[in-house]
């Protein structure tokens, strides 16, 4: 399957961030780069979620510690929301009986 | 259109310094940013607000015609007009301005009122904002829900054909990138969240994959056993009830229930629980006949 790749200086100018930012992101494991001859590059899939992290940091100043602690709590939030979700809908079951 | 009290929106006083206002600006986005509270249109909504009140607030020519005119907002071009012949009369020059930002989005009527649609101020950077994400709800019915579909949409006067996998589910929210509003200064597209509101146009009641339907029997079907028939999705099934079947018992139809979402050829169960029907009203032989059972102790 082809795979599309962004170039990090490219993706790095676009936004408007320091290199370093998106190195660091991959240093605490919160994106993956690939890397082809010396230079990084991002897997477009991996795209909104660098986006969502890049806000963070410019919009509410949050640094990549707080990045990482806000996922963590994200994937926590998410799984607590399909257990509701799935609660709900057992619950509607019985409402219905 | 509502007079905005972009002071309350932040929660400062009237005299609060510049920094007051970052501070507060900065602790409400924190709380209510978009991305920290995913598919929450409140919060969405209040985060608008809160950059909306931070973008006249933290400009000192905006705050100063804010102040000004407040609740009389609606006639500042008048007062402003007044105001001018005034300066010139007594000067004979003179102009008030007011700085005009980059293009505006998501700013509520009143800001458009006042500011002229400004946007983001020009003492920002020109920085690439994502576009709006959208929510929407799509109404299917239980038995659309079968099988995988087709199905267009029409968002902003635009059609969107979407699929929809079999055995989606009631309240499930999926994403469809790209299809929110435009990005700001070439920022990407929004997404488009589409939320399932599935109608059960069935006699069952299901969770999650699995379908469950109570079924009544003849308590004489239920003491000697038999044959009854029972309604699935997919037309009748018969059912071997065993002698001696209890009041609530359950029986599993195997792969009788509602798609697997995304699995393929994979369904989930029908669970029928089995009701007996006590007879109310009997014939005298009937009754003959259950007398002569309760004398056999039975």
């Amino acid at each position: 399957m082809e795979e599309h790749l962004i170039p990090i200086s490219d993706f790095c100018q676009g936004y408007e961030i320091e290199v370093s930012f998106i190195m660091g992101l991959q240093e605490y494991e919160l994106i993956e780069l690939k890397t082809i001859k010396n230079d990084y590059f991002l897997a477009i899939e991996e795209l909104p979620k660098v986006e969502r992290m890049v806000r963070l940091y410019q919009e509410l100043n949050i640094n990549r510690e707080g990045i990482e602690a806000i996922y963590h709590l994200l994937e926590r939030t998410e799984l607590m929301r399909e257990e509701l979700f799935l609660l709900k809908q057992r619950l509607k079951r019985y409402e219905g009986i | 259109m509502e007079f905005i009290d972009y002071y309350k929106i932040l929660g400062i006083s009237k005299k609060a310094s510049d920094a007051d206002i970052k501070k507060a600006y900065r602790k409400l986005a924190r709380k209510h940013h978009p991305d920290l509270n995913p598919n929450d249109a409140k919060a969405e909504k209040k985060f608008k607000q809160i950059n909306e009140a931070n973008e006249v607030l933290s400009d000192p020519e905006k705050r100063k015609k804010y102040d000004e005119y407040g609740k009389d907002w609606q006639h500042a071009e008048e007062f402003e007009k007044q105001k001018r012949a005034q300066r010139q009369r007594n000067s004979g020059f003179g102009r008030y301005t007011y700085s005009e930002g980059q293009s505006a989005r998501d700013f509520s009527d009143f800001f458009e009122s006042m500011f002229g649609g400004a946007g983001f101020g020009s003492s920002q950077r020109n920085l690439k904002f994502r576009g709006q994400d959208y929510n929407a709800e799509l109404q299917l019915t239980l038995t659309d829900t079968l099988n995988t579909h087709k199905q267009t949409l029409t968002i902003d006067n635009k059609n969107i054909r979407i699929t929809v996998p079999a055995g989606i589910q009631d309240g499930q929210t999926i994403r469809i990138t790209g299809h929110g509003g435009p990005g700001v200064n070439n920022g990407p597209m929004g997404d488009l969240y589409l939320t399932f509101k599935i109608l059960n146009n069935t006699s069952f009641t299901c969770e999650n994959a699995n379908l469950y339907k109570t079924l009544e029997i003849p308590l004489t079907t239920a003491i000697l056993g038999g044959e009854i028939t029972t309604d699935t999705l997919n037309g009748k099934v018969k059912l071997k009830v065993k002698p001696g079947t209890q009041n609530g018992s359950k029986v599993k139809l195997r792969g009788k229930g509602l798609p697997k979402y995304k699995k393929e050829g994979q369904f989930g169960d029908l669970f029928v629980t089995y009701q007996i029907k006590i007879p109310t009203k009997l014939t005298t032989k009937q009754k003959e006949l259950f007398k002569e059972l309760t004398a056999t102790q039975l």
